[in-house]
């Protein structure tokens, strides 16, 4: 029998966060302010350019 | 309703206007002190009058007036025991499982049809001939015994355990969670557990169930925005609940049989114990995922599996393995949601944002609907 199920990895961990590329934190905060929600949003580096 | 009836179509139609009468009159004369028992009378003289209409039920009229007079609310087991009685060994376990969400837990048709990861149209037509089967073969709406109770307990595993999935994220667009849900089925298999201690995959399903259970105030921001794992607030989940469903889960080991719920349990167990989520151990859940195929081999399976194998290994490897998948999952958005994320860290932000629109398509819950709107803004 194929059910869905209560799957934390599809389920809590994709969709996760944005990875964008951008220049620097400027640019980064510009990107995060146009996204709805009244949640915080919060900017964490990845990747070192 | 059904069991008292003993015909699905009559139950859930004086259900329904028993309901509708609620909503009449209760806001009018204020709700009444037992609701539940005022819901069951105003359905049982809604059924009478129902059946009148058929000569058919006389005699069960007869029963019906007689009941009408008791009307105590219905003992706490009544919903354990329908499942039981619904989840009837003349139909195909799918079918009894389908029927037993419709009839008992209240599912749409369009929640009963995710679940299975079916259309619609396709899940409707399987319910409809169920019904008929077991209205033409004429199947007692009686409680099983002793040892017919046992081959049973699968297909309640199964309604209870897609209960609590509809609750823990539901397929429905009114809400995200659907926390009445998830506590009915925690409750009910609890309930279980306590009548069939020695069966490992009860413990198991009930282990489970309290591991999700014990996270679920980190799971949703005070706006309703799902918080995903890396980023949920680990000092919101509940301690003592993890160590209960750990203990249940340790309790189910003892008796020596291994199954997909324990193995499930098992896995969200790893998730449960690490401190933080960089502190995961992948490795051991990719092991568990690969026992767990060995005992059920489902493309939902090999998906989960697949975002573990991308922590483990590699988001290209992960994606191969997704890929393959395309054909039995084409219609389930997580499948689509999953490829868009491994797009997305090789760098392929263009197929990555077809897989996404896709999967908003096909989804309909509100709080993944709006991560997958937030993430294709940024994309």
């Amino acid at each position: 029998m194929v059910t869905d199920g209560p799957y934390i990895e599809s389920k809590e961990v994709i969709g996760g966060y944005a990875e964008v590329e951008v220049a620097d934190l400027d640019e980064a905060l510009e990107i995060a302010k146009t996204w709805p929600g009244q949640m915080g949003v919060e900017v964490r580096p990845v990747v070192e350019h | 309703m059904v069991r008292l009836i003993g015909n699905f179509d009559v139950a859930e139609e004086v259900v329904q206007d028993s309901l509708l009468a609620a909503l009449e009159t209760w806001p009018v004369h204020g709700i009444p002190e037992k609701p539940g028992a005022w819901l069951m009378t105003a359905a049982r003289r809604r059924a009478i009058d129902v059946l009148r209409r058929d000569k058919r039920y006389a005699e069960k009229v007869a029963l019906l007036e007689r009941s009408t007079v008791a009307s105590d609310p219905p003992e706490a087991d009544d919903r354990l025991r329908l499942i039981f009685t619904c989840c009837h060994p003349a139909l195909a376990p799918e079918s009894q499982v389908a029927l037993t969400l419709r009839a008992v837990a209240g599912f749409t048709t369009q929640e009963i049809a995710a679940a299975f990861l079916v259309a619609e149209p396709t899940m409707a037509q399987r319910i409809v001939r169920a019904k008929r089967k077991i209205v033409e073969a004429n199947i007692p709406y009686r409680v099983p015994q002793g040892p017919e109770l046992i081959p049973r307990v699968d297909a309640v595993l199964a309604v209870l355990y897609l209960m609590f999935n509809e609750g823990y994220l539901s397929h429905s667009p009114a809400a995200a969670m659907r926390r009445d849900m998830a506590e009915n089925a925690l409750w009910l298999t609890g309930l279980l557990a306590t009548l069939l201690p020695d069966q490992a995959e009860v413990l198991g399903l009930l282990a489970l169930m309290k591991l999700h259970a014990a996270r679920a105030r980190a799971r949703f921001d005070a706006a309703g925005e799902m918080v995903l794992l890396p980023d949920q607030d680990r000092s919101l989940w509940n301690r003592a609940g993890i160590a209960e469903g750990i203990d249940v889960l340790h309790a189910a080991a003892a008796l020596g049989v291994t199954g997909p719920y324990q193995l499930q349990a098992a896995i969200a167990a790893v998730h449960a114990e690490a401190s933080s989520w960089e502190e995961t151990d992948w490795a051991q859940i990719v092991v568990l995922y690969d026992a767990l195929l060995r005992l059920t081999d489902t493309p939902v399976v090999r998906l989960n599996r697949a975002v573990a194998l991308s922590r483990f290994a590699s988001p290209q490897v992960a994606l191969g393995e997704v890929n393959d998948l395309a054909i039995s999952l084409g219609g389930y958005h997580l499948f689509h949601a999953t490829r868009a994320e491994l797009l997305d860290e090789m760098g392929q932000k263009a197929l990555a944002r077809e897989a996404r629109l896709r999967a908003l398509e096909l989804c309909q819950n509100p709080a993944e609907r709006s991560l997958l709107e937030r993430k294709l803004r940024a994309s």
